[in-house]
């Protein structure tokens, strides 16, 4: 495999910032592919192609013969352009001018095709026609690749739609070319207002396991892992068992497979709930427990966490590690979920103690003392762990807890804010009660009032207060102060 | 003149009556020994007594009983004394330590009833500037301080109402450097000032001025001759000086209410420079005294918090950077930087002073940030995480000695080890600064000063009840009048209702 040399495109996407995978997946490249179908296909293996330094070559092959049997001319150049990047030599890499010359002419004349049909079922007015010369006209979009167009197409399709079936359709639709464009506040209109036709009804059923999945990703695109969490792990099971051929029309394999579903749940579960939900509301979850069977380490990850044995559980997510920076949606969040989950698991074993040693903490998380120590600190600077740190004993102690004279020193406080406050307002009010606000000056001199008019010349400002005499003289036993102290 | 002497005596009833005299009695009594003062030519005051041992009446009236006459015949002497053929050195120098006048002067200011005062405010008024006058004129201007302090605690001891008496005064302190002397009267939180509110309708309840729990703010009025017509500038200038003079005395936290009045000084459209120099210093302040970059006070208009913000972009820059690099440990570097680019401003406004103060508080500020992350450490991880030279062990335990010792860090050292290196910085648990007891101490005497202000709220409260533009715009709204409250109390009182519960439940 080309692993042994990196290329100098990751070293420089690295300097950059980007995520690059070195150490090889626990999948297989072909197998795991071969679980999906449409767009996604093409995406992910560019992801791989593009984060991987150990798969690249291999996924952009793939995604570039991927893209050369669809008529997306667009995705077939930035597959080539990145393969020609990294392996300049590849011949893979060089475009193929005369398909693409060829598809972009096929792609123009279908369109063109599309849009004359529709305008003439407009002029017969019959809405099912119309209604269908949309969808068609939005489905060759979305292969094609414009994706803005397709989602045009299939708004229009809305006053055609007579029945709540084809309303359904038309939002489903909608909902794909979202999860395609990445707007995930599209993604979460559509499956609201899919939602509200009401969930009862059998086509919708149907496809509840979709709306889970799909509002669940857009929940973990914004990093707000406790709300997707809830979503994967509400999925209806009836996906867990669907076929991967593209025959099972429960199944969801153009965004997500059952597999990513358990991953994700599990991950953002582990990320956002205490141990008690992770029993209640994870492992002991029957329907998501369909799904939790497919990724039996994650199953294995959340018990250990339950347990509290702290370090398996770590452990073991650390050597999938790779497998979720080179998945298409988990990329971006890995590191934050793993963080917090480690936090997380740090907080979890120290309450029982009122101190621990930092070689007992790092003997429990299966690390050296130094880092530990580290993230220690950290934790509390950024308020995530309420205790300190006594750096003599290296010990970690919890912080002594005085509700009573908390809650005085905050009425104090309170109290002190009020009076500040009040006395402000009184005082502000008895001046404009004594006329006493500050007029804007007829003559400019210093006896003005020292009115400012924003374009100031003299800018000698303790002149117009009460003469040159005091303001040295506070300037001066300042400094002595200052020094002083 | 003996008759003279005994109208002066004849009020107040001497030894007094069993049952006090009703408040109009007592009125009638003080307007009419006012009257004869007035009328009496100022040469028979300086006279003396005929007959007898022939003593002066400053030997013979008792200044706590009969402090009216007390007070003309001083203003005579003082008149006197300036009209009269002597040689120019001693004409002032009567009113200095050791001059013929500088004791019954110090007499009366430690004596005089103030209810009698109350009735001579232009005498008073007179006095309290000749004494100025006096001590500037012999260049010693800080003999002034003492008495004046006394005029203005003594004559007014809620201090509430504002005087021109109240800005000669701290001028006094300021130029003499004397802070702790002016504490007495900025102490007090001013609540009133004279001014021409009296235009509206009087209020019936509090028509004489010597009733004892009359508010100071109904007898202090350029009428009554207390005090000079006041100017916005005048209380600008009062509430920065104040400030100023917190600020040197290191009391942050009242140094920023006082900049804060000056800030929230309603203003019509402009800002005075005066606000704008308070509004400077309160940033600087608000760093010494919290390490952050203070918001301006909730009842500052919009139109006055564009131009502060305009205008002091060089001050809130280091507030941030100084609030932002105590947070995040970033070391001082971009604030030296930040300060080292304002030198000139700096400079300009005379605030230099207080920009080192901020530098050196830097350190502070991290020491006591490491105290929010660490209970215990050794002074050489103090020292590698706060001190300008991270291998200067027995500098960093030095400085933290002090800090420990000025009260600015609730903190112990443990000697561990021969040398500072090894020595062990032990961080206090944050709560327990105060006691039980302290704490209940400190509830009780928050409480009554909630209940002062409430009382102060509630004759605000009246006096705008009773304003001309009030009553016009309640009679325009032809609002009930008898249980209408102005809109911008009941804002007040709506907003801390709860906190007015809690207090009254503890």
């Amino acid at each position: 495999m080309a692993g042994h040399t990196e290329p100098v495109y990751f070293k420089r996407a690295r300097q950059n910032g980007h995520i690059v995978v070195s150490d090889p997946p626990k999948f297989d490249l072909d197998a795991y592919i071969a679980n999906y179908k449409g767009r996604t296909v093409f995406d992910r293996l560019l992801l791989i192609g593009s984060s991987s330094s150990y798969l690249y070559s291999e996924a952009l092959k793939l995604a570039v013969k991927d893209a050369k049997a669809g008529s997306d001319v667009g995705r077939y150049d930035v597959a080539t352009t990145k393969l020609h990047d990294i392996v300049p030599e590849d011949k893979d890499g060089i475009p193929d001018l005369a398909w693409v010359d060829k598809t972009s002419k096929k792609s123009k004349i279908d369109s063109d095709r599309l849009e004359q049909e529709l305008k003439r079922y407009k002029n017969n007015l019959i809405h099912e026609s119309v209604r269908m010369g949309y969808d068609d006209l939005g489905q060759h979009y979305h292969n094609i690749g414009d994706l803005s167009n397709s989602h045009k197409a299939y708004t229009k399709m809305r006053p055609s739609c007579t029945t709540t079936q084809h309303l359904l359709i038309m939002r489903l639709r909608l909902l794909k070319v979202a999860i395609d464009q990445q707007n995930w506040i599209q993604v979460q209109t559509n499956v609201q207002s899919i939602r509200q036709t009401g969930t009862k009804q059998p086509e919708v059923e149907k496809v509840t396991a979709k709306l889970s999945a799909a509002m669940g990703l857009a929940s973990l695109a914004s990093g707000n892992f406790k709300e997707a969490a809830k979503e994967f792990l509400n999925t209806d099971p009836r996906m867990a068992g669907a076929k991967m051929d593209g025959s099972d029309e429960e199944s969801f394999n153009e965004v997500v497979t059952p597999n990513d579903i358990a991953v994700y749940g599990g991950l953002c579960a582990l990320a956002s709930m205490s141990r008690e939900q992770l029993q209640s509301r994870v492992l002991d979850n029957s329907s998501f427990r369909n799904y939790l069977e497919l990724e039996p380490h994650i199953r294995r990850a959340i018990s250990f966490f339950v347990s509290g044995k702290y370090s398996s559980c770590l452990s073991i997510l650390e050597s999938y590690k790779s497998d979720y920076l080179l998945d298409i949606y988990l990329q971006k969040h890995v590191d934050t979920i793993y963080y917090e989950i480690r936090t997380k698991a740090l907080r979890q074993y120290f309450i029982p103690f009122s101190h621990v040693t930092f070689s007992a903490i790092a003997a429990a998380f299966d690390t050296d003392e130094a880092t530990i120590e580290s993230e220690l600190t950290s934790m509390i600077k950024k308020d995530q762990l309420d205790a300190r740190i006594n750096l003599v004993d290296r010990v970690l102690l919890a912080r002594k807890q005085n509700p009573r004279s908390q809650v005085h020193a905050d009425a104090l406080a309170l109290a002190k804010d009020y009076e500040r406050t009040a006395h402000l307002r009184v005082l502000r009010m008895e001046i404009l009660n004594a006329g006493l606000e500050v007029q804007k000056a007829k003559r400019r001199n210093h006896d003005d009032g020292g009115a400012w008019l924003g374009n100031a010349q003299d800018t000698s400002l303790g002149n117009s207060i009460a003469g040159d005499v005091f303001m040295p003289t506070v300037g001066k036993s300042l400094r002595s102060a200052y020094r002083g102290g | 003149m003996d008759s003279l002497l005994s109208q002066l005596l004849s009020f107040p009833p001497h030894p007094p009556p069993v049952v006090p005299l009703p408040d109009a009695e007592v009125d009638r009594g003080l307007r009419r020994i006012v009257k004869l003062l007035n009328e009496v030519p100022a040469k028979k005051l300086t006279a003396g007594i005929s007959g007898g041992d022939g003593g002066d009446l400053l030997d013979i009236l008792d200044p706590s009983i009969n402090s009216l006459p007390y007070l003309y015949v001083l203003v005579a002497h003082i008149n006197s004394v300036a009209s009269g053929k002597l040689p120019l050195g001693s004409k002032t120098s009567a009113l200095l330590p050791g001059g013929r006048l500088w004791g019954p002067l110090l007499r009366f200011m430690e004596h005089f009833d103030p209810i009698q005062v109350r009735y001579g405010g232009a005498e008073f008024k007179r006095f309290i500037s000749a004494i100025e006058t006096a001590a500037r004129k012999a260049a010693m201007p800080a003999v002034a301080i003492h008495p004046i302090q006394l005029a203005i605690s003594r004559l007014d001891p809620s201090g509430a109402c504002f005087t021109s008496t109240h800005l000669i005064f701290v001028q006094l302190c300021m130029e003499t450097r004397e802070f702790h002397m002016a504490k007495p009267v900025l102490d007090k939180d001013v609540y009133s000032f004279p001014g021409n509110h009296r235009t509206g309708a009087s209020n019936p309840l509090h028509r004489l001025i010597c009733s004892r729990n009359q508010s100071s703010s109904n007898f202090t009025t350029p009428s009554s001759g207390f005090t000079e017509k006041i100017s916005s500038k005048d209380i600008l200038q009062y509430f920065l000086l104040g400030g100023m003079i917190y600020t040197a005395l290191k009391d942050w936290e009242r140094a920023v209410h006082f900049y804060d009045m000056a800030i929230i000084t309603p203003a019509a459209n402009v800002v005075s420079k005066i606000q704008l120099e308070a509004y400077n210093k309160r940033l600087l302040v608000g760093i010494l005294w919290k390490g952050i970059c203070l918001e301006m006070p909730k009842t500052t208009t919009a139109v006055a918090q564009r131009a502060y913000r305009a205008t002091s972009k060089a001050y809130e820059a280091v507030a941030e950077i100084f609030e932002d690099s105590i947070k995040k440990e970033k070391g001082p570097l971009q604030l030296i930087l930040e300060i080292d680019a304002g030198q000139d401003i700096w400079q300009e406004s005379a605030n230099i002073g207080l920009v080192k103060q901020v530098f050196t508080s830097f350190r502070r500020f991290s020491v006591l940030k490491l105290g929010k992350t660490y209970s215990s450490m050794t002074i050489a991880d103090v020292a590698r995480q706060t001190s300008p030279d991270p291998n200067d062990f027995s500098e960093t335990a030095a400085y933290l000695q002090w800090l420990i010792s000025t009260g600015q860090l609730n903190a112990s050292m443990v000697e561990r080890g021969t040398t500072h290196q090894t020595w062990v910085l032990k961080f206090g648990e944050e709560l327990e600064s105060l006691s039980e007891g302290q704490q209940l101490q400190e509830l009780k005497k928050t409480e009554a000063r909630i209940r002062d202000l409430s009382a102060r709220v509630r004759e605000s409260d009246q006096k705008v009840g009773l304003s001309k533009e009030y009553l016009e715009w309640s009679r325009k709204a032809e609002a009930k009048v008898k249980d209408e409250v102005p809109a911008a109390f009941q804002d007040l009182m709506d907003e801390y209702i709860h906190d007015e519960d809690m207090m009254t439940d503890t």
